[in-house]
């Protein structure tokens, strides 16, 4: 599915690049066509490989096997909908409230720690931010 | 050399060198964060300072995680990076015996002594290779693009076509936003947010940071699941690295010839000079039960390749590793070219960063034997008191940039992005890289038709760099197989 979407990507780059000058179109073009080729190729050695395991590579990040079943990969999604309501909370309520009201909430809604965890987190996470904000980030 | 050292000395500077190695120290420690992470997270932060200061904050990072990531190695058996993984063979054997600290200790030690060697080894360099790489033109810098695109394969580990997948990812991703050669803007229409293309910023955070964060939460409980006594010895284990002084001068230039390579990540040069130690050494009964010189040798060779990597990034532009990409991608923020116009033009700098190898490694593993009880108590802290924090830090560093709103859009997308290669076995260093190099790569190649039509393929620097990416290419193929069959021995064991 990963490569079919990148592949998908590709057609839409190689596409949209047509009307361009030279100048802008024949890098991202070569890119696409590139890309394109090496997906068809991938998709080949998948599916002459269907239903083998591919073994870790060296040189990614250390990728601990968290995921064993589909209640894992909706755990996994769930963690992406905190990190949303994250990002919505600080740019609705302003980096330094939003901070401060999500790690209370995601502590004590999420993971279920006691209000008085909840309330430090909180508390001290305004005041790191209020701190960040006034004198480092953006004085 | 000396005026850059004065210029490192003034008391912001050292700060950031110090707060740096802070940050190094506790995400090496925390197995599954890494140096790049720690990177990614301050390279929001550099924005608008002072390019004296920014760096040595990064080399802090850079310099301080390859020693404090021998910590959880040593201590729960749990490789703190990519890059101490094979100290875990004899550092937690030793550990289980009663003598972390002594294996901490020489741990230490070999990382100091390496980490000098290595900056020695760059500032020996630079001399040499200014005269030469001045004589760049576009086409030799256009195939020095082409030397880091072709490393990906080798980044790619068993994934090659994956890997230059992702790295097509990475270049396609890279041409958003105005055209370098000619006056147009790709793809985002009306929208002014990507008139200059996607963030690096965003990128890094979203494809390192955020899929780890959230795979951690998903496993749940502690990083670390069992505690293991430090116990006492730290003056033997300084004693065994001064006993072993040529093992250690030995791995260091191992480290920093491999670290020279682009695409020898942490985890090859570790494995490699614990190959290299088990095979040359004539007593081998104790590999793998405790033996001093398996924690000695690549624990040296592992902060050594911190002056080698930096050699192919500085003097070339060509990034050996996703940390130095990140390190590229901040000499950008600072509206600084690497290559031959720093070494012309900002020769200071160079040696501001080589000081700030040297003394990060010092002040490092001087903060690692300072902190070292109560550090390693930080690892067994549940990740769900640590996650909603880490999020916030990531947003904000997100957010901190352009304080729109599209950051956040952006970045979750990316973070979506990582989490999807990761699981699809998709290796993400490769479409960094392409994404760094890609507006470098569409330049220089213009340049260099525009410039000398295709007569430039005939070049002596061309022809010659041409025969450097099948050499190193050939010698990557060579070391990585039999690193791989150790590592898989290692797990064996």
């Amino acid at each position: 599915m990963v490569v079919i979407a990148i592949l998908a990507g590709m057609g839409v780059i190689f596409y949209l690049s047509r009307d361009f000058v030279a100048g802008a179109r024949l890098f991202p073009q070569g890119v696409a066509l590139l890309g394109g080729l090496l997906c068809l190729v991938e998709l080949g050695r998948q599916y002459r490989q269907r239903g083998v395991a591919e073994s870790d590579s060296l040189s990614d990040l250390s990728d601990a096997e968290s995921y064993r079943s589909w209640a894992d990969y909706r755990r996994g999604l769930l963690c992406w909908a905190y990190v949303a309501i994250g990002a919505a909370m600080l740019y609705g309520l302003g980096p330094v409230w939003g901070a401060g009201l999500f790690v209370g909430g995601l502590l004590k809604s999420a993971f279920k720690t006691t209000w008085w965890l909840a309330l430090g987190g909180s508390v001290g996470t305004v005041a790191v931010v209020w701190l960040l904000t006034r004198f480092l980030l953006w004085a | 050399m000396i005026n850059a050292f004065w210029i490192l000395l003034d008391p912001f500077r050292l700060a950031m060198l110090f707060a740096g190695v802070g940050i190094g120290i506790v995400v090496g420690i925390l197995p599954g964060l890494g140096g790049l992470m720690g990177m990614a997270l301050v390279l929001p932060f550099l924005f608008g300072m002072d390019p004296y200061a920014g760096l040595p904050l990064l080399i802090g990072i850079m310099a301080a995680v390859p020693s404090a990531d021998t910590f959880p190695s040593v201590l729960m058996g749990i490789p703190g990076s990519a890059g101490s993984q094979a100290t875990v063979m004899d550092g937690y054997p030793m550990a289980r015996r009663g003598q972390a600290a002594r294996a901490l200790g020489a741990a230490f030690s070999a990382s100091l002594i390496g980490g000098l060697l290595g900056a020695l080894a760059l500032t020996a360099v630079v001399p040499f290779a200014r005269p030469i790489i001045l004589a760049f033109g576009s086409p030799e810098l256009f195939m020095l693009t082409l030397l880091g695109l072709s490393m990906v394969g080798v980044l790619s580990g068993n994934r090659p076509v994956k890997g230059i997948l992702a790295a097509c990812c990475g270049l396609a991703l890279g041409t958003f936003g105005g055209a370098p050669v000619a006056a147009e803007y790709r793809y985002v229409g009306e929208f002014l947010y990507l008139y200059d293309g996607f963030s690096l910023v965003l990128l890094a955070l979203g494809l390192f940071a955020l899929p780890e964060v959230v795979d951690l939460m998903v496993r749940g409980g502690a990083i670390a699941d069992k505690e293991m006594g430090l116990g006492q010895g730290w003056w033997q284990g300084v004693r065994d690295t001064l006993r072993h002084k040529w093992l250690v001068v030995r791995h260091s230039i191992v480290g920093v010839c491999i670290g020279f390579i682009p695409g020898m990540g942490s985890s090859i040069i570790d494995w490699a000079n614990y190959g290299m130690v088990v095979q040359t050494s004539r007593d081998r009964s104790q590999f793998g039960k405790g033996d001093v010189r398996g924690v000695i040798a690549p624990e040296s060779a592992n902060n050594a390749k911190e002056g080698g990597v930096l050699m192919p990034t500085l003097l070339f532009g060509v990034p050996g590793s996703s940390a130095m990409a990140l390190l590229l991608g901040a000499l950008m923020i600072f509206g600084i070219e690497p290559g031959p116009q720093l070494l012309s033009r900002q020769l200071d700098l160079v040696f501001v960063i080589i000081w700030s190898l040297a003394l990060a490694n010092i002040f490092g593993t001087l903060f690692c034997l300072l902190l070292s009880r109560p550090i390693a108590r930080l690892t067994f802290v549940p990740f769900k008191y640590l996650a909603p924090f880490i999020i916030v830090i990531v947003l904000l560093a997100a957010w901190q940039e352009t304080r729109h709103g599209a950051d956040f859009v952006f970045l979750l997308i990316f973070g979506l992005m990582g989490w999807i290669m990761k699981r699809a076995g998709m290796p993400r260093p490769p479409l960094l890289i392409g994404f760094i190099l890609s507006n470098m790569t569409e330049r220089y190649l213009w340049m260099s038709y525009n410039l000398y039509d295709w007569e430039w393929l005939q070049r002596p620097g061309v022809l010659s760099i041409a025969a450097m990416i099948v050499i190193m290419l050939f010698i990557g193929i060579r070391i990585k197989r039999p690193a791989t069959k150790v590592q898989e021995v290692g797990k064996d064991t």
